[in-house]
């Protein structure tokens, strides 16, 4: 039917490393999505220094989270939606190949408005994981552009 | 000291005197002089206006030109160029006839159908012709350089 | 708050007519043209028709005098005269084009930046960007009768500020005086200018009619502060601010309200809210936060917005973090206050006040190598509330994780050995069934997981692809008595298609589940070809246990697993095009052969244009059931053991702009459940013309803790060129009407309740 396996690498034929660059003023550490995607490029060692000749720089993480129903009985608020935006840029030896690109995340749950302790605690998990799925849609969206690149570079220089 | 008794040199390829009429002609490479003043053309008429000296200089060329160095009259210096050029002694009063242009100490540059100047006083008129043409051809037109706004601060 | 979808700037009004004259094109070359002109040293005369342009400016009138050198220029006769951003015509006038200083008599002017326009009986220039207009208009409205008009005494617009202060001001609706006021300060830009924003005209059945005029300082580049003074008729003038710094490595923001007298509640109240984000170094980070309320009802009473109604308890905490590659150390203060009346809870984590963590230490450890990563999570907290057990609980949670990734699959296992350690206080006052036995509980889980899957993906030829990700997961994790731990922080997660491969199905560390089960997935996604945008999406999953799951919470209610495994969880998107989108999640239950959860939203139409936001949620048993009665102000809430409250509500949002000068807004929330209103909503935006906007908004929402709805009045006139009198009505609308998917940088959608 047409499925075939993946590529082990999501970088341009002739590029070996790939950098991921992350920097904020206010917070220290590396949000989900910058953890996740430097140890996906490790697994695979891929994971380039700064200098490397392809950077991903996850320029920013942003994170909300809204009231969208409230209990007709008491008007507490009954479930909340997350949604988290990556913006990045991705370029390959200072040439960039996509720039300001933007993936979102929206996860919907449901929470008795009292118990505090356990949302936060939910609330800190499901952000991990949609940060953690935005990483491997970053991937496939840098592999999908780097095929394209190759792709129309290979047809330009015909043997 | 007035400007009146100032002595008129004339220069040209070839004149003609009229003794009778009192008008002499004077044409090809014409330069009248008086002072600081100088008149360039190609033909100049004068006629005596009284016995006192008194003249009318008519001087034509394309165009005739006018050059007034700073002197003991007027401290200005004048150029400009005109289709004809008419200078009265008496009054000393300069009038460009036809595409006139003077430019003043300062920059100004004044272009206009008619420009009349007492060339003791600095007094200038210029006229258009009326009917403003497309262009504001039949108009005055005077540009001011930038420089001239800072140092002409007499 | 910003305007709803077509911004309405509000300080450009309408267009001016293009002025007749046209500015020179370098400014420094400058001429002269009349029908004469006599010059005399310094001065020109000119005469009949004249033109000057000059120092950027251009002047025409009949009659022009000029001194060359001090550039002081005279005109009269009728003079038109134009210059960056302002054009007049005025019978006679003088000015300096160097300076651009001068006076002009009997003027009638147009601001090309902003649209004004009007007559004065002097405008004096005050320099390159400030003119003083005396005895003059004011409106950006066109035509004859203005709908709009501002006469004073004396108006000064001031470009640098991008500030208009009218002194003596009347404000004239069709020639109509409405208002008068001795001095009004309004925007003719959109830069942020220290001065009054727009006052806000409102009423709800809470504070009865209600006027606010907030006040904007811009102190510095990096702090201003607003200053809200707001009358409520039936409640009395309240002050409300805020403050807001950024420095390099520090942002905060600090908010005050305070109401001397609240004639209706008898008493002050008053909100305290403080926020600070920072980095003390390079990898030492801080986080505080700082909420409180004079009273419990305060939200109910003062806010219409309902995330702040619908809020329960306002955290205070102070978190320290310490980061090194691969480590992160977490020391935290945490507390809360809880707003809720009187709430008979059922103990434990069924109290209406959460427990403090006085102080709560956290280390996490995860080697940043490949294919073995060492890991340790270490966590010490202190519990404590009043009338409840309290506790001291140690949990380390040592780890081996081994990962092989080829791309196109993966494998990766994880070895872990959880050992916990509870001191437990005050035990006879421990409540929420459980009753703990002796005052320390250890508790040792060991656990393993194996995660295979693979990554396909095919193109079809227009270069769309499709990806298939199937994934199996097993999960081992052993079992232990943990009924007589009481529970501080645990509680049922909401499955979704990632939870389905959790190592634990309940949140917190009290409750640990048993597994020994295997995890089915497959998700798939469609890509477009050259925006990469996700086109459609599909999951499905569930969990198969090989034996009986024995870790349970007390009083759970719907926790998406049974006996043999979890429900099936399948959710889908579809979003063919930029204008619309579905999105849904179904959750379905196999032993109780029922649906636990459903999710179903539609989005249609465009930013600008026509949008309906269709949504549907069900949640089977999310919470306990509870009956409230009571009056407004002492509500009592009463915990029923045993039964659960279903959420079962239906969404509607629509925008319909009727012509280009009227846009319809409605939203209704309705509950299935009971039958209810949550919040209705009705708003009118009409546009007659270029130079105001009027906006009204009737919202109905559930406000207080006994669930009675309140009703709120806004109205909101948009004076362009003179800035927004009355609140936004935005402020309970969501900002932006498109669906988050479908507009990258909103997250809102129309058929939900409004942000705070």
């Amino acid at each position: 039917c047409g499925f075939h396996l993946q590529g082990r690498s999501v970088l341009p034929d002739n590029v070996e490393q790939m950098a991921v660059l992350y920097d904020n003023d206010y917070t220290v550490g590396d949000p989900e999505v910058v953890r996740v995607l430097k140890q996906r490029l490790r697994q695979r060692d891929q994971l380039g220094r700064a200098t490397a000749p392809a950077v991903l720089r996850i320029v920013r993480v942003a994170q909300n989270q809204r009231t969208i129903a409230v209990s007709p009985v008491d008007g507490d608020a009954a479930v909340y939606q997350l949604s988290v935006q990556v913006t990045y840029n991705y370029t390959v030896n200072g040439e960039a190949r996509l720039a300001g690109e933007r993936v979102v995340a929206v996860r919907d749950y449901s929470v008795e408005a009292s118990q505090r302790l356990s949302i936060d605690d939910q609330r800190r998990h499901t952000l991990e994981q949609m940060q953690n799925d935005l990483a491997d849609q970053i991937l496939a969206r840098i592999s999908q552009a780097n095929q394209a690149i190759d792709a129309s570079s290979t047809a330009e220089t015909p043997e | 000291q007035s400007n009146s008794n100032l002595p008129i040199q004339i220069e040209s390829n070839s004149a003609d005197f009229a003794q009778k009429t009192g008008v002499s002609t004077y044409t090809g490479n014409v330069h009248l002089t008086r002072g600081g003043l100088t008149l360039t053309g190609a033909r100049l008429v004068i006629t005596r206006i009284n016995d006192r000296g008194n003249v009318k200089a008519v001087l034509t060329g394309n165009p005739a030109h006018i050059d007034k160095q700073p002197d003991s009259t007027s401290p200005e210096r004048i150029t400009g160029h005109a289709d004809q050029l008419e200078y009265t002694n008496a009054n000393a009063t300069l009038t460009l006839r036809g595409d006139a242009v003077l430019n003043r100490a300062g920059g100004d540059t004044i272009n206009s159908p008619v420009i009349t100047r007492n060339l003791d006083t600095g007094q200038t008129q210029a006229q258009g012709s009326g009917g403003a043409g497309a262009n504001n051809d039949g108009r005055v037109r005077i540009t001011i350089q930038p420089d001239s706004a800072g140092e002409a601060g007499s | 708050a910003d305007m709803t979808a077509e911004d309405i700037s509000t300080y450009r009004g309408c267009p001016v007519a293009p002025p007749p004259l046209v500015l020179p094109e370098n400014g420094d070359t400058s001429s002269l043209i009349a029908d004469s002109a006599e010059l005399a040293d310094q001065v020109a005369t000119a005469r009949g028709d004249v033109h000057l342009e000059r120092d950027g400016q251009t002047l025409e009138a009949p009659f022009v005098r000029y001194n060359r050198a001090t550039t002081q220029t005279e005109a009269r006769g009728g003079l038109k005269y134009l210059r960056d951003g302002l054009y007049l015509t005025a019978d006679k006038g003088n000015v300096n084009t160097r300076s651009r200083s001068g006076t002009f008599s009997n003027v009638d002017y147009s601001v090309l930046t902003n649209g004004a326009r009007g007559q004065a009986g002097q405008v004096d220039s005050l320099g390159d960007n400030r003119y003083r207009l005396n005895t003059a208009n004011y409106s950006t409205c066109p035509g004859p009768t203005k709908a709009w008009l501002l006469s004073a005494k004396r108006i000064d617009l001031d470009r640098e500020s991008g500030r208009g202060v009218a002194r003596d001001a009347t404000l004239k609706i069709y020639d109509v005086p409405v208002f008068y006021t001795p001095y009004l300060n309004f925007p003719i830009d959109d830069q942020r200018h220290t001065g009054f924003l727009a006052p806000v005209i409102g009423g709800s059945g809470n504070s009865g009619f209600e006027l606010a005029t907030p006040y904007y300082i811009n102190i510095a580049d990096n702090y201003d502060a607003t200053i809200v003074p707001r009358v409520m008729s039936k409640r009395g003038l309240q002050l409300g601010g805020q403050f807001r710094y950024l420095f390099e490595h520090h942002v905060g923001e600090f908010d005050g309200q305070v109401l001397p007298y609240d004639a209706e509640y008898g008493a002050e109240r008053d909100l305290i809210h403080y926020e600070h984000l920072g980095q003390l170094s390079e990898n030492v980070g801080i986080a505080a936060m700082y909420s409180r309320v004079s009273d419990d009802d305060y939200f109910d009473d003062l806010s219409n917005n309902l995330a702040n109604t619908s809020t329960s308890n306002l955290e205070r905490s102070i978190a320290l973090q310490a980061v090194q590659p691969g480590m992160r150390f977490t020391l935290l203060a945490q507390d809360f206050q809880t707003l809720n009346d009187d709430f008979n809870g059922l103990g434990g984590r069924f109290e209406d006040n959460p427990y403090r963590r006085v102080p709560e230490a956290r280390f996490e450890l995860l080697t940043p190598t490949a294919p073995f990563q060492l890991g340790f999570d270490g966590e010490f907290v202190n519990f404590r509330r009043d009338d409840s057990v309290n506790a001291y609980r140690t949990d380390a949670r040592p780890n081996i994780q081994w990962t092989h990734d080829e791309g196109g699959w993966f494998l990766n296992s994880e070895a872990a050995y959880r050992i916990t350690h509870y001191d437990l206080r005050d035990l006879n006052d421990a409540r929420g069934f459980v009753t703990p036995t002796q005052d320390t509980v250890n508790r040792t889980i060991p656990s393993f997981k194996a995660d295979a899957g693979l990554r396909l993906s095919r193109s079809f030829n227009n270069g769309w692809i499709q990806t298939l990700e199937p994934r199996m997961q097993y999960l081992l994790v052993g079992y232990e008595d943990q009924s007589n731990i009481p529970i501080f922080d645990s509680g049922s997660a909401t499955l979704n298609y990632d939870q389905l491969y959790a190592n634990n199905r309940y949140t917190g560390l009290d409750r640990v589940s048993d597994a020994n089960q295997i995890t089915l997935g497959v998700s798939s996604r469609i890509v477009s070809p050259n925006t990469g945008r996700t086109v459609g999406e599909a999951a499905l999953g569930r969990v198969t246990s090989f034996r009986d799951l024995r870790v349970g919470l007390p009083n759970a209610g719907t926790t998406g697993y049974g006996d043999d495994g979890s429900d099936y969880v399948a959710s889908g998107m579809f979003s063919p095009t930029e204008t619309f989108l579905a999105r849904g999640v179904v959750q379905y239950n196999p032993e109780d052969s029922e649906i636990d959860r459903a999710l179903a939203g539609t989005t249609l139409g465009r930013r600008e244009g026509y949008q309906l936001d269709l949504g549907y949620r069900y949640y089977r048993d999310y919470r306990p059931a509870r009956d409230v009665f009571g009056s407004d102000d002492d509500t009592t809430t009463n915990l029923i053991p045993g039964q659960f409250e279903t959420l079962s509500q239906v969404a509607v949002g629509a925008r319909a702009p009727i012509t280009d000068r009227v846009n319809l807004i409605g939203r209704w929330n309705y509950s299935l459940e009971g039958g209810s209103n949550v919040e209705s909503l009705a708003g009118i935006e009409y546009r007659p013309s270029c130079c105001y906007a009027v906006r009204a908004a009737w919202r109905r929402f559930v406000a207080d803790d006994n669930g009675n709805q309140d009703t709120a009045v806004m109205v909101q006139f948009v004076l362009r060129g003179l800035g927004q009198f009355g609140n936004s009505v935005t402020s309970f609308v969501d900002s932006n009407v498109f669906s988050p998917t479908m507009q990258n940088d909103s997250y809102n959608s129309f058929d939900t309740i409004s942000a705070p």
